[in-house]
């Protein structure tokens, strides 16, 4: 596992989102073990309630879950789950903001779908 | 509530210096000469009697109990480092000394009925053999309140070095230094000049006088009264005892 | 739950105010940091906390009992600062034994393991320690008493980067084992950034910030942007 701890993002949602993207490149595998709390922690001495908060919400996400007395397990399906959301929130960043440029730049649909087949084709 | 947990660290650091003050005292008083009449060849003037005989044993006691009494700062440093308030350190450091005298008083007096009367017969060993052993008829009556006499002798001893010392340790180094040179000489010419003046007064003063033989339970008969000094003493160790909590109290860590 | 109030502390040094009007409150099992530059009051803070020196005003109190005089307040916190408390002459063996007998209990087996791990001699003198290994020994000690309020005065003054990485995991760790509060004074912010989940700043004597260190980031970012931290903050 990987932190940044310069950018400006709260330290607890930076841990969810790199347990997340380790599941999604495949880093941990479903039905994997992943470090404990006290073990990320330990690792890169980030308070332990912090470490908590971030995968609690992986865990929301049924990215990752809990057996009792064993430790915090990636749940089955998630990395499908983070391929969706993440197509999701392209769709949202990248997809919306495309086509609403195009049209103010006066692109049709059909251009703007050859112009996406062109950079398919590069 | 921690008073008896302070009370035992305190008495096994402390007793540990008791002990090492008696093997000191003894080394010093009976193998040094020896060892020193070995080497001179002059063994047959060593008599280990005679030493024993004359040796001040009780006397270092008075003046260990003093010395150990004035220093408190080391203690309270660890005390404070784990959470022991100044109250618990004040009555369990009472306590440990309150202890030391039973044990030294006892050493003393021992020695003072089983070897010095045997060996020299005489009796007059301290202030109360001397004055006050014969107010009372029965011997063992005499001897408990030589006990209790010479205990409250001790323990005011232990009062003021305690008093001193805690005095000194609210102060700096600097400070200290200043006061223990400042004291004595202040003290000393104060002292001169008070008796100076009583001297050349022409007025006599008498209740001084009065008081003081009062205080001594002076008997023209030569066999004094103990209890007026007995319950004098008493009172001037709770006025020490009370300053020594005051104190105590403003005890703080000193800047390093 | 276990609190600890300070609340309208003032002290001064001859002419100089050390500390004006400081009220805090450290609630259970958080991990504050106490910041500020050298000479800010922080250890003279610690100091008054744990009843070691007497503030001119004000007090300290925990669960509304003030500490002062206090032997059953007093044993819920244990100071660890650069001034050297323990007798010289004597082994860390006999310190830690004559700690236990005054808290009547002592995490032995941790202590050990730490000793082991930082590569500690019990059986040295105190006196003999060198500055990391003195720091190190009363790192241990901190860790292994039975406390709620863990005070660190500069933990890892004197101690190399390696041991000091050991230190922060060994404090999690122990953190994890036994949830209290730490209170943790230093001026390398960097390292303790994570850690802390609450930021007190201290500036000439005064509380310039109180505040959990999330809130204090999200200010951060909209004041400074991003690559900066609560030393930039502060540094205003």
């Amino acid at each position: 596992m990987q932190f940044q701890f310069n950018s400006s993002e709260p330290i607890y949602r930076q841990v969810a989102e790199q347990i997340e993207d380790a599941i999604a490149a495949g880093g941990f595998e479903e039905g994997q073990q992943i470090p404990s709390t006290t073990e990320i922690s330990k690792e890169f001495h980030i308070n332990p309630a912090t470490v908590l908060k971030g995968m609690n919400i992986a865990v929301a996400k049924n990215l990752i879950e809990k057996r009792r007395g064993l430790g915090m397990f990636v749940s089955q399906g998630a990395r499908q789950r983070i391929v969706a959301e993440k197509k999701d929130s392209f769709f949202e960043t990248f997809v919306v903001g495309l086509v609403k440029e195009a049209q103010n730049l006066g692109i049709s649909e059909s251009e703007l779908l050859a112009l996406i087949k062109r950079g398919y084709e590069q | 509530m921690k008073t008896n947990k302070i009370t035992k660290y305190l008495f096994k650091k402390q007793v540990v210096i008791l002990g090492e003050m008696y093997l000191v005292t003894f080394a010093a008083i009976y193998i040094l000469p020896l060892i020193l009449s070995l080497i001179t060849g002059t063994l047959h003037d060593y008599s280990f009697v005679d030493i024993l005989r004359t040796s001040p044993i009780t006397g270092f006691f008075g003046f260990f109990m003093f010395v150990i009494a004035t220093l408190s700062y080391e203690n309270f440093k660890f005390l404070i480092q784990n959470g022991i308030s100044r109250k618990t350190f004040f009555e369990a450091q009472i306590t440990v000394y309150g202890l030391f005298l039973l044990i030294g008083n006892s050493i003393n007096l021992l020695y003072n009925y089983f070897v010095y009367i045997p060996m020299t017969h005489k009796t007059t060993f301290n202030i109360f053999m001397a004055a006050y052993a014969k107010f009372f008829h029965n011997g063992l009556v005499a001897v408990l309140f030589n006990f209790i006499f010479s205990a409250l002798i001790l323990a005011f001893v232990t009062l003021v070095g305690m008093t001193i010392g805690s005095f000194l340790s609210l102060f700096s180094k600097t400070w200290q230094r200043i006061l223990l040179v400042a004291t004595p000489v202040i003290g000393g010419v104060t002292l001169i000049y008070l008796v100076n003046a009583l001297e050349t007064s022409s007025l006599k003063m008498t209740w001084v006088a009065d008081l003081g033989s009062f205080i001594l339970g002076y008997d023209r008969s030569g066999i004094y009264n103990p209890f007026p000094m007995i319950i004098t003493l008493l009172l001037i160790c709770i006025g020490l005892l009370l300053i020594i909590r005051y104190l105590f109290s403003k005890k703080q860590l000193k800047q390093e | 739950m276990s609190v600890l109030e300070v609340s309208h502390i003032s002290k001064s040094f001859g002419s100089k105010n050390v500390l004006q009007d400081v009220s805090l409150t450290f609630e259970e099992n958080k991990i504050y940091g106490l910041l500020g530059r050298n000479g800010a009051g922080k250890s003279t803070l610690l100091n008054i906390i744990t009843n070691r020196i007497f503030p001119d005003t004000g007090e300290v109190k925990i669960d509304s009992e003030n500490v002062n005089d206090n032997d059953a307040k007093l044993g819920l916190m244990f100071l660890m600062s650069e001034v050297n408390l323990y007798p010289n002459g004597s082994t860390l063996n006999q310190i830690i034994a004559d700690t236990e007998l005054i808290y009547g209990s002592f995490d032995y087996a941790f202590a050990k393991k730490l000793a082991q791990k930082f590569e500690l001699d019990l059986t040295s003198k105190f006196g003999k320690l060198s500055t990391g290994y003195n720091s190190i020994f009363k790192l241990i000690l901190a860790l292994s008493v039975p406390v709620k309020f863990v005070l660190l005065d500069e933990p890892v003054l004197g101690l190399d980067a390696n041991h000091r990485e050991m230190f922060y995991s060994e404090l999690i760790q122990s953190y994890t084992d036994h949830p209290r509060t730490f209170i943790i004074s230093t001026h390398l912010i960097e390292e303790v950034a994570n850690l802390i989940s609450d930021v007190i700043v201290l500036d000439e004597g005064r509380t310039m910030l109180d505040q959990p260190v999330e809130e204090v980031l999200a200010k951060t970012h909209s004041v400074v942007g991003p690559e900066t931290d609560v030393t930039a903050y502060t540094k205003g």
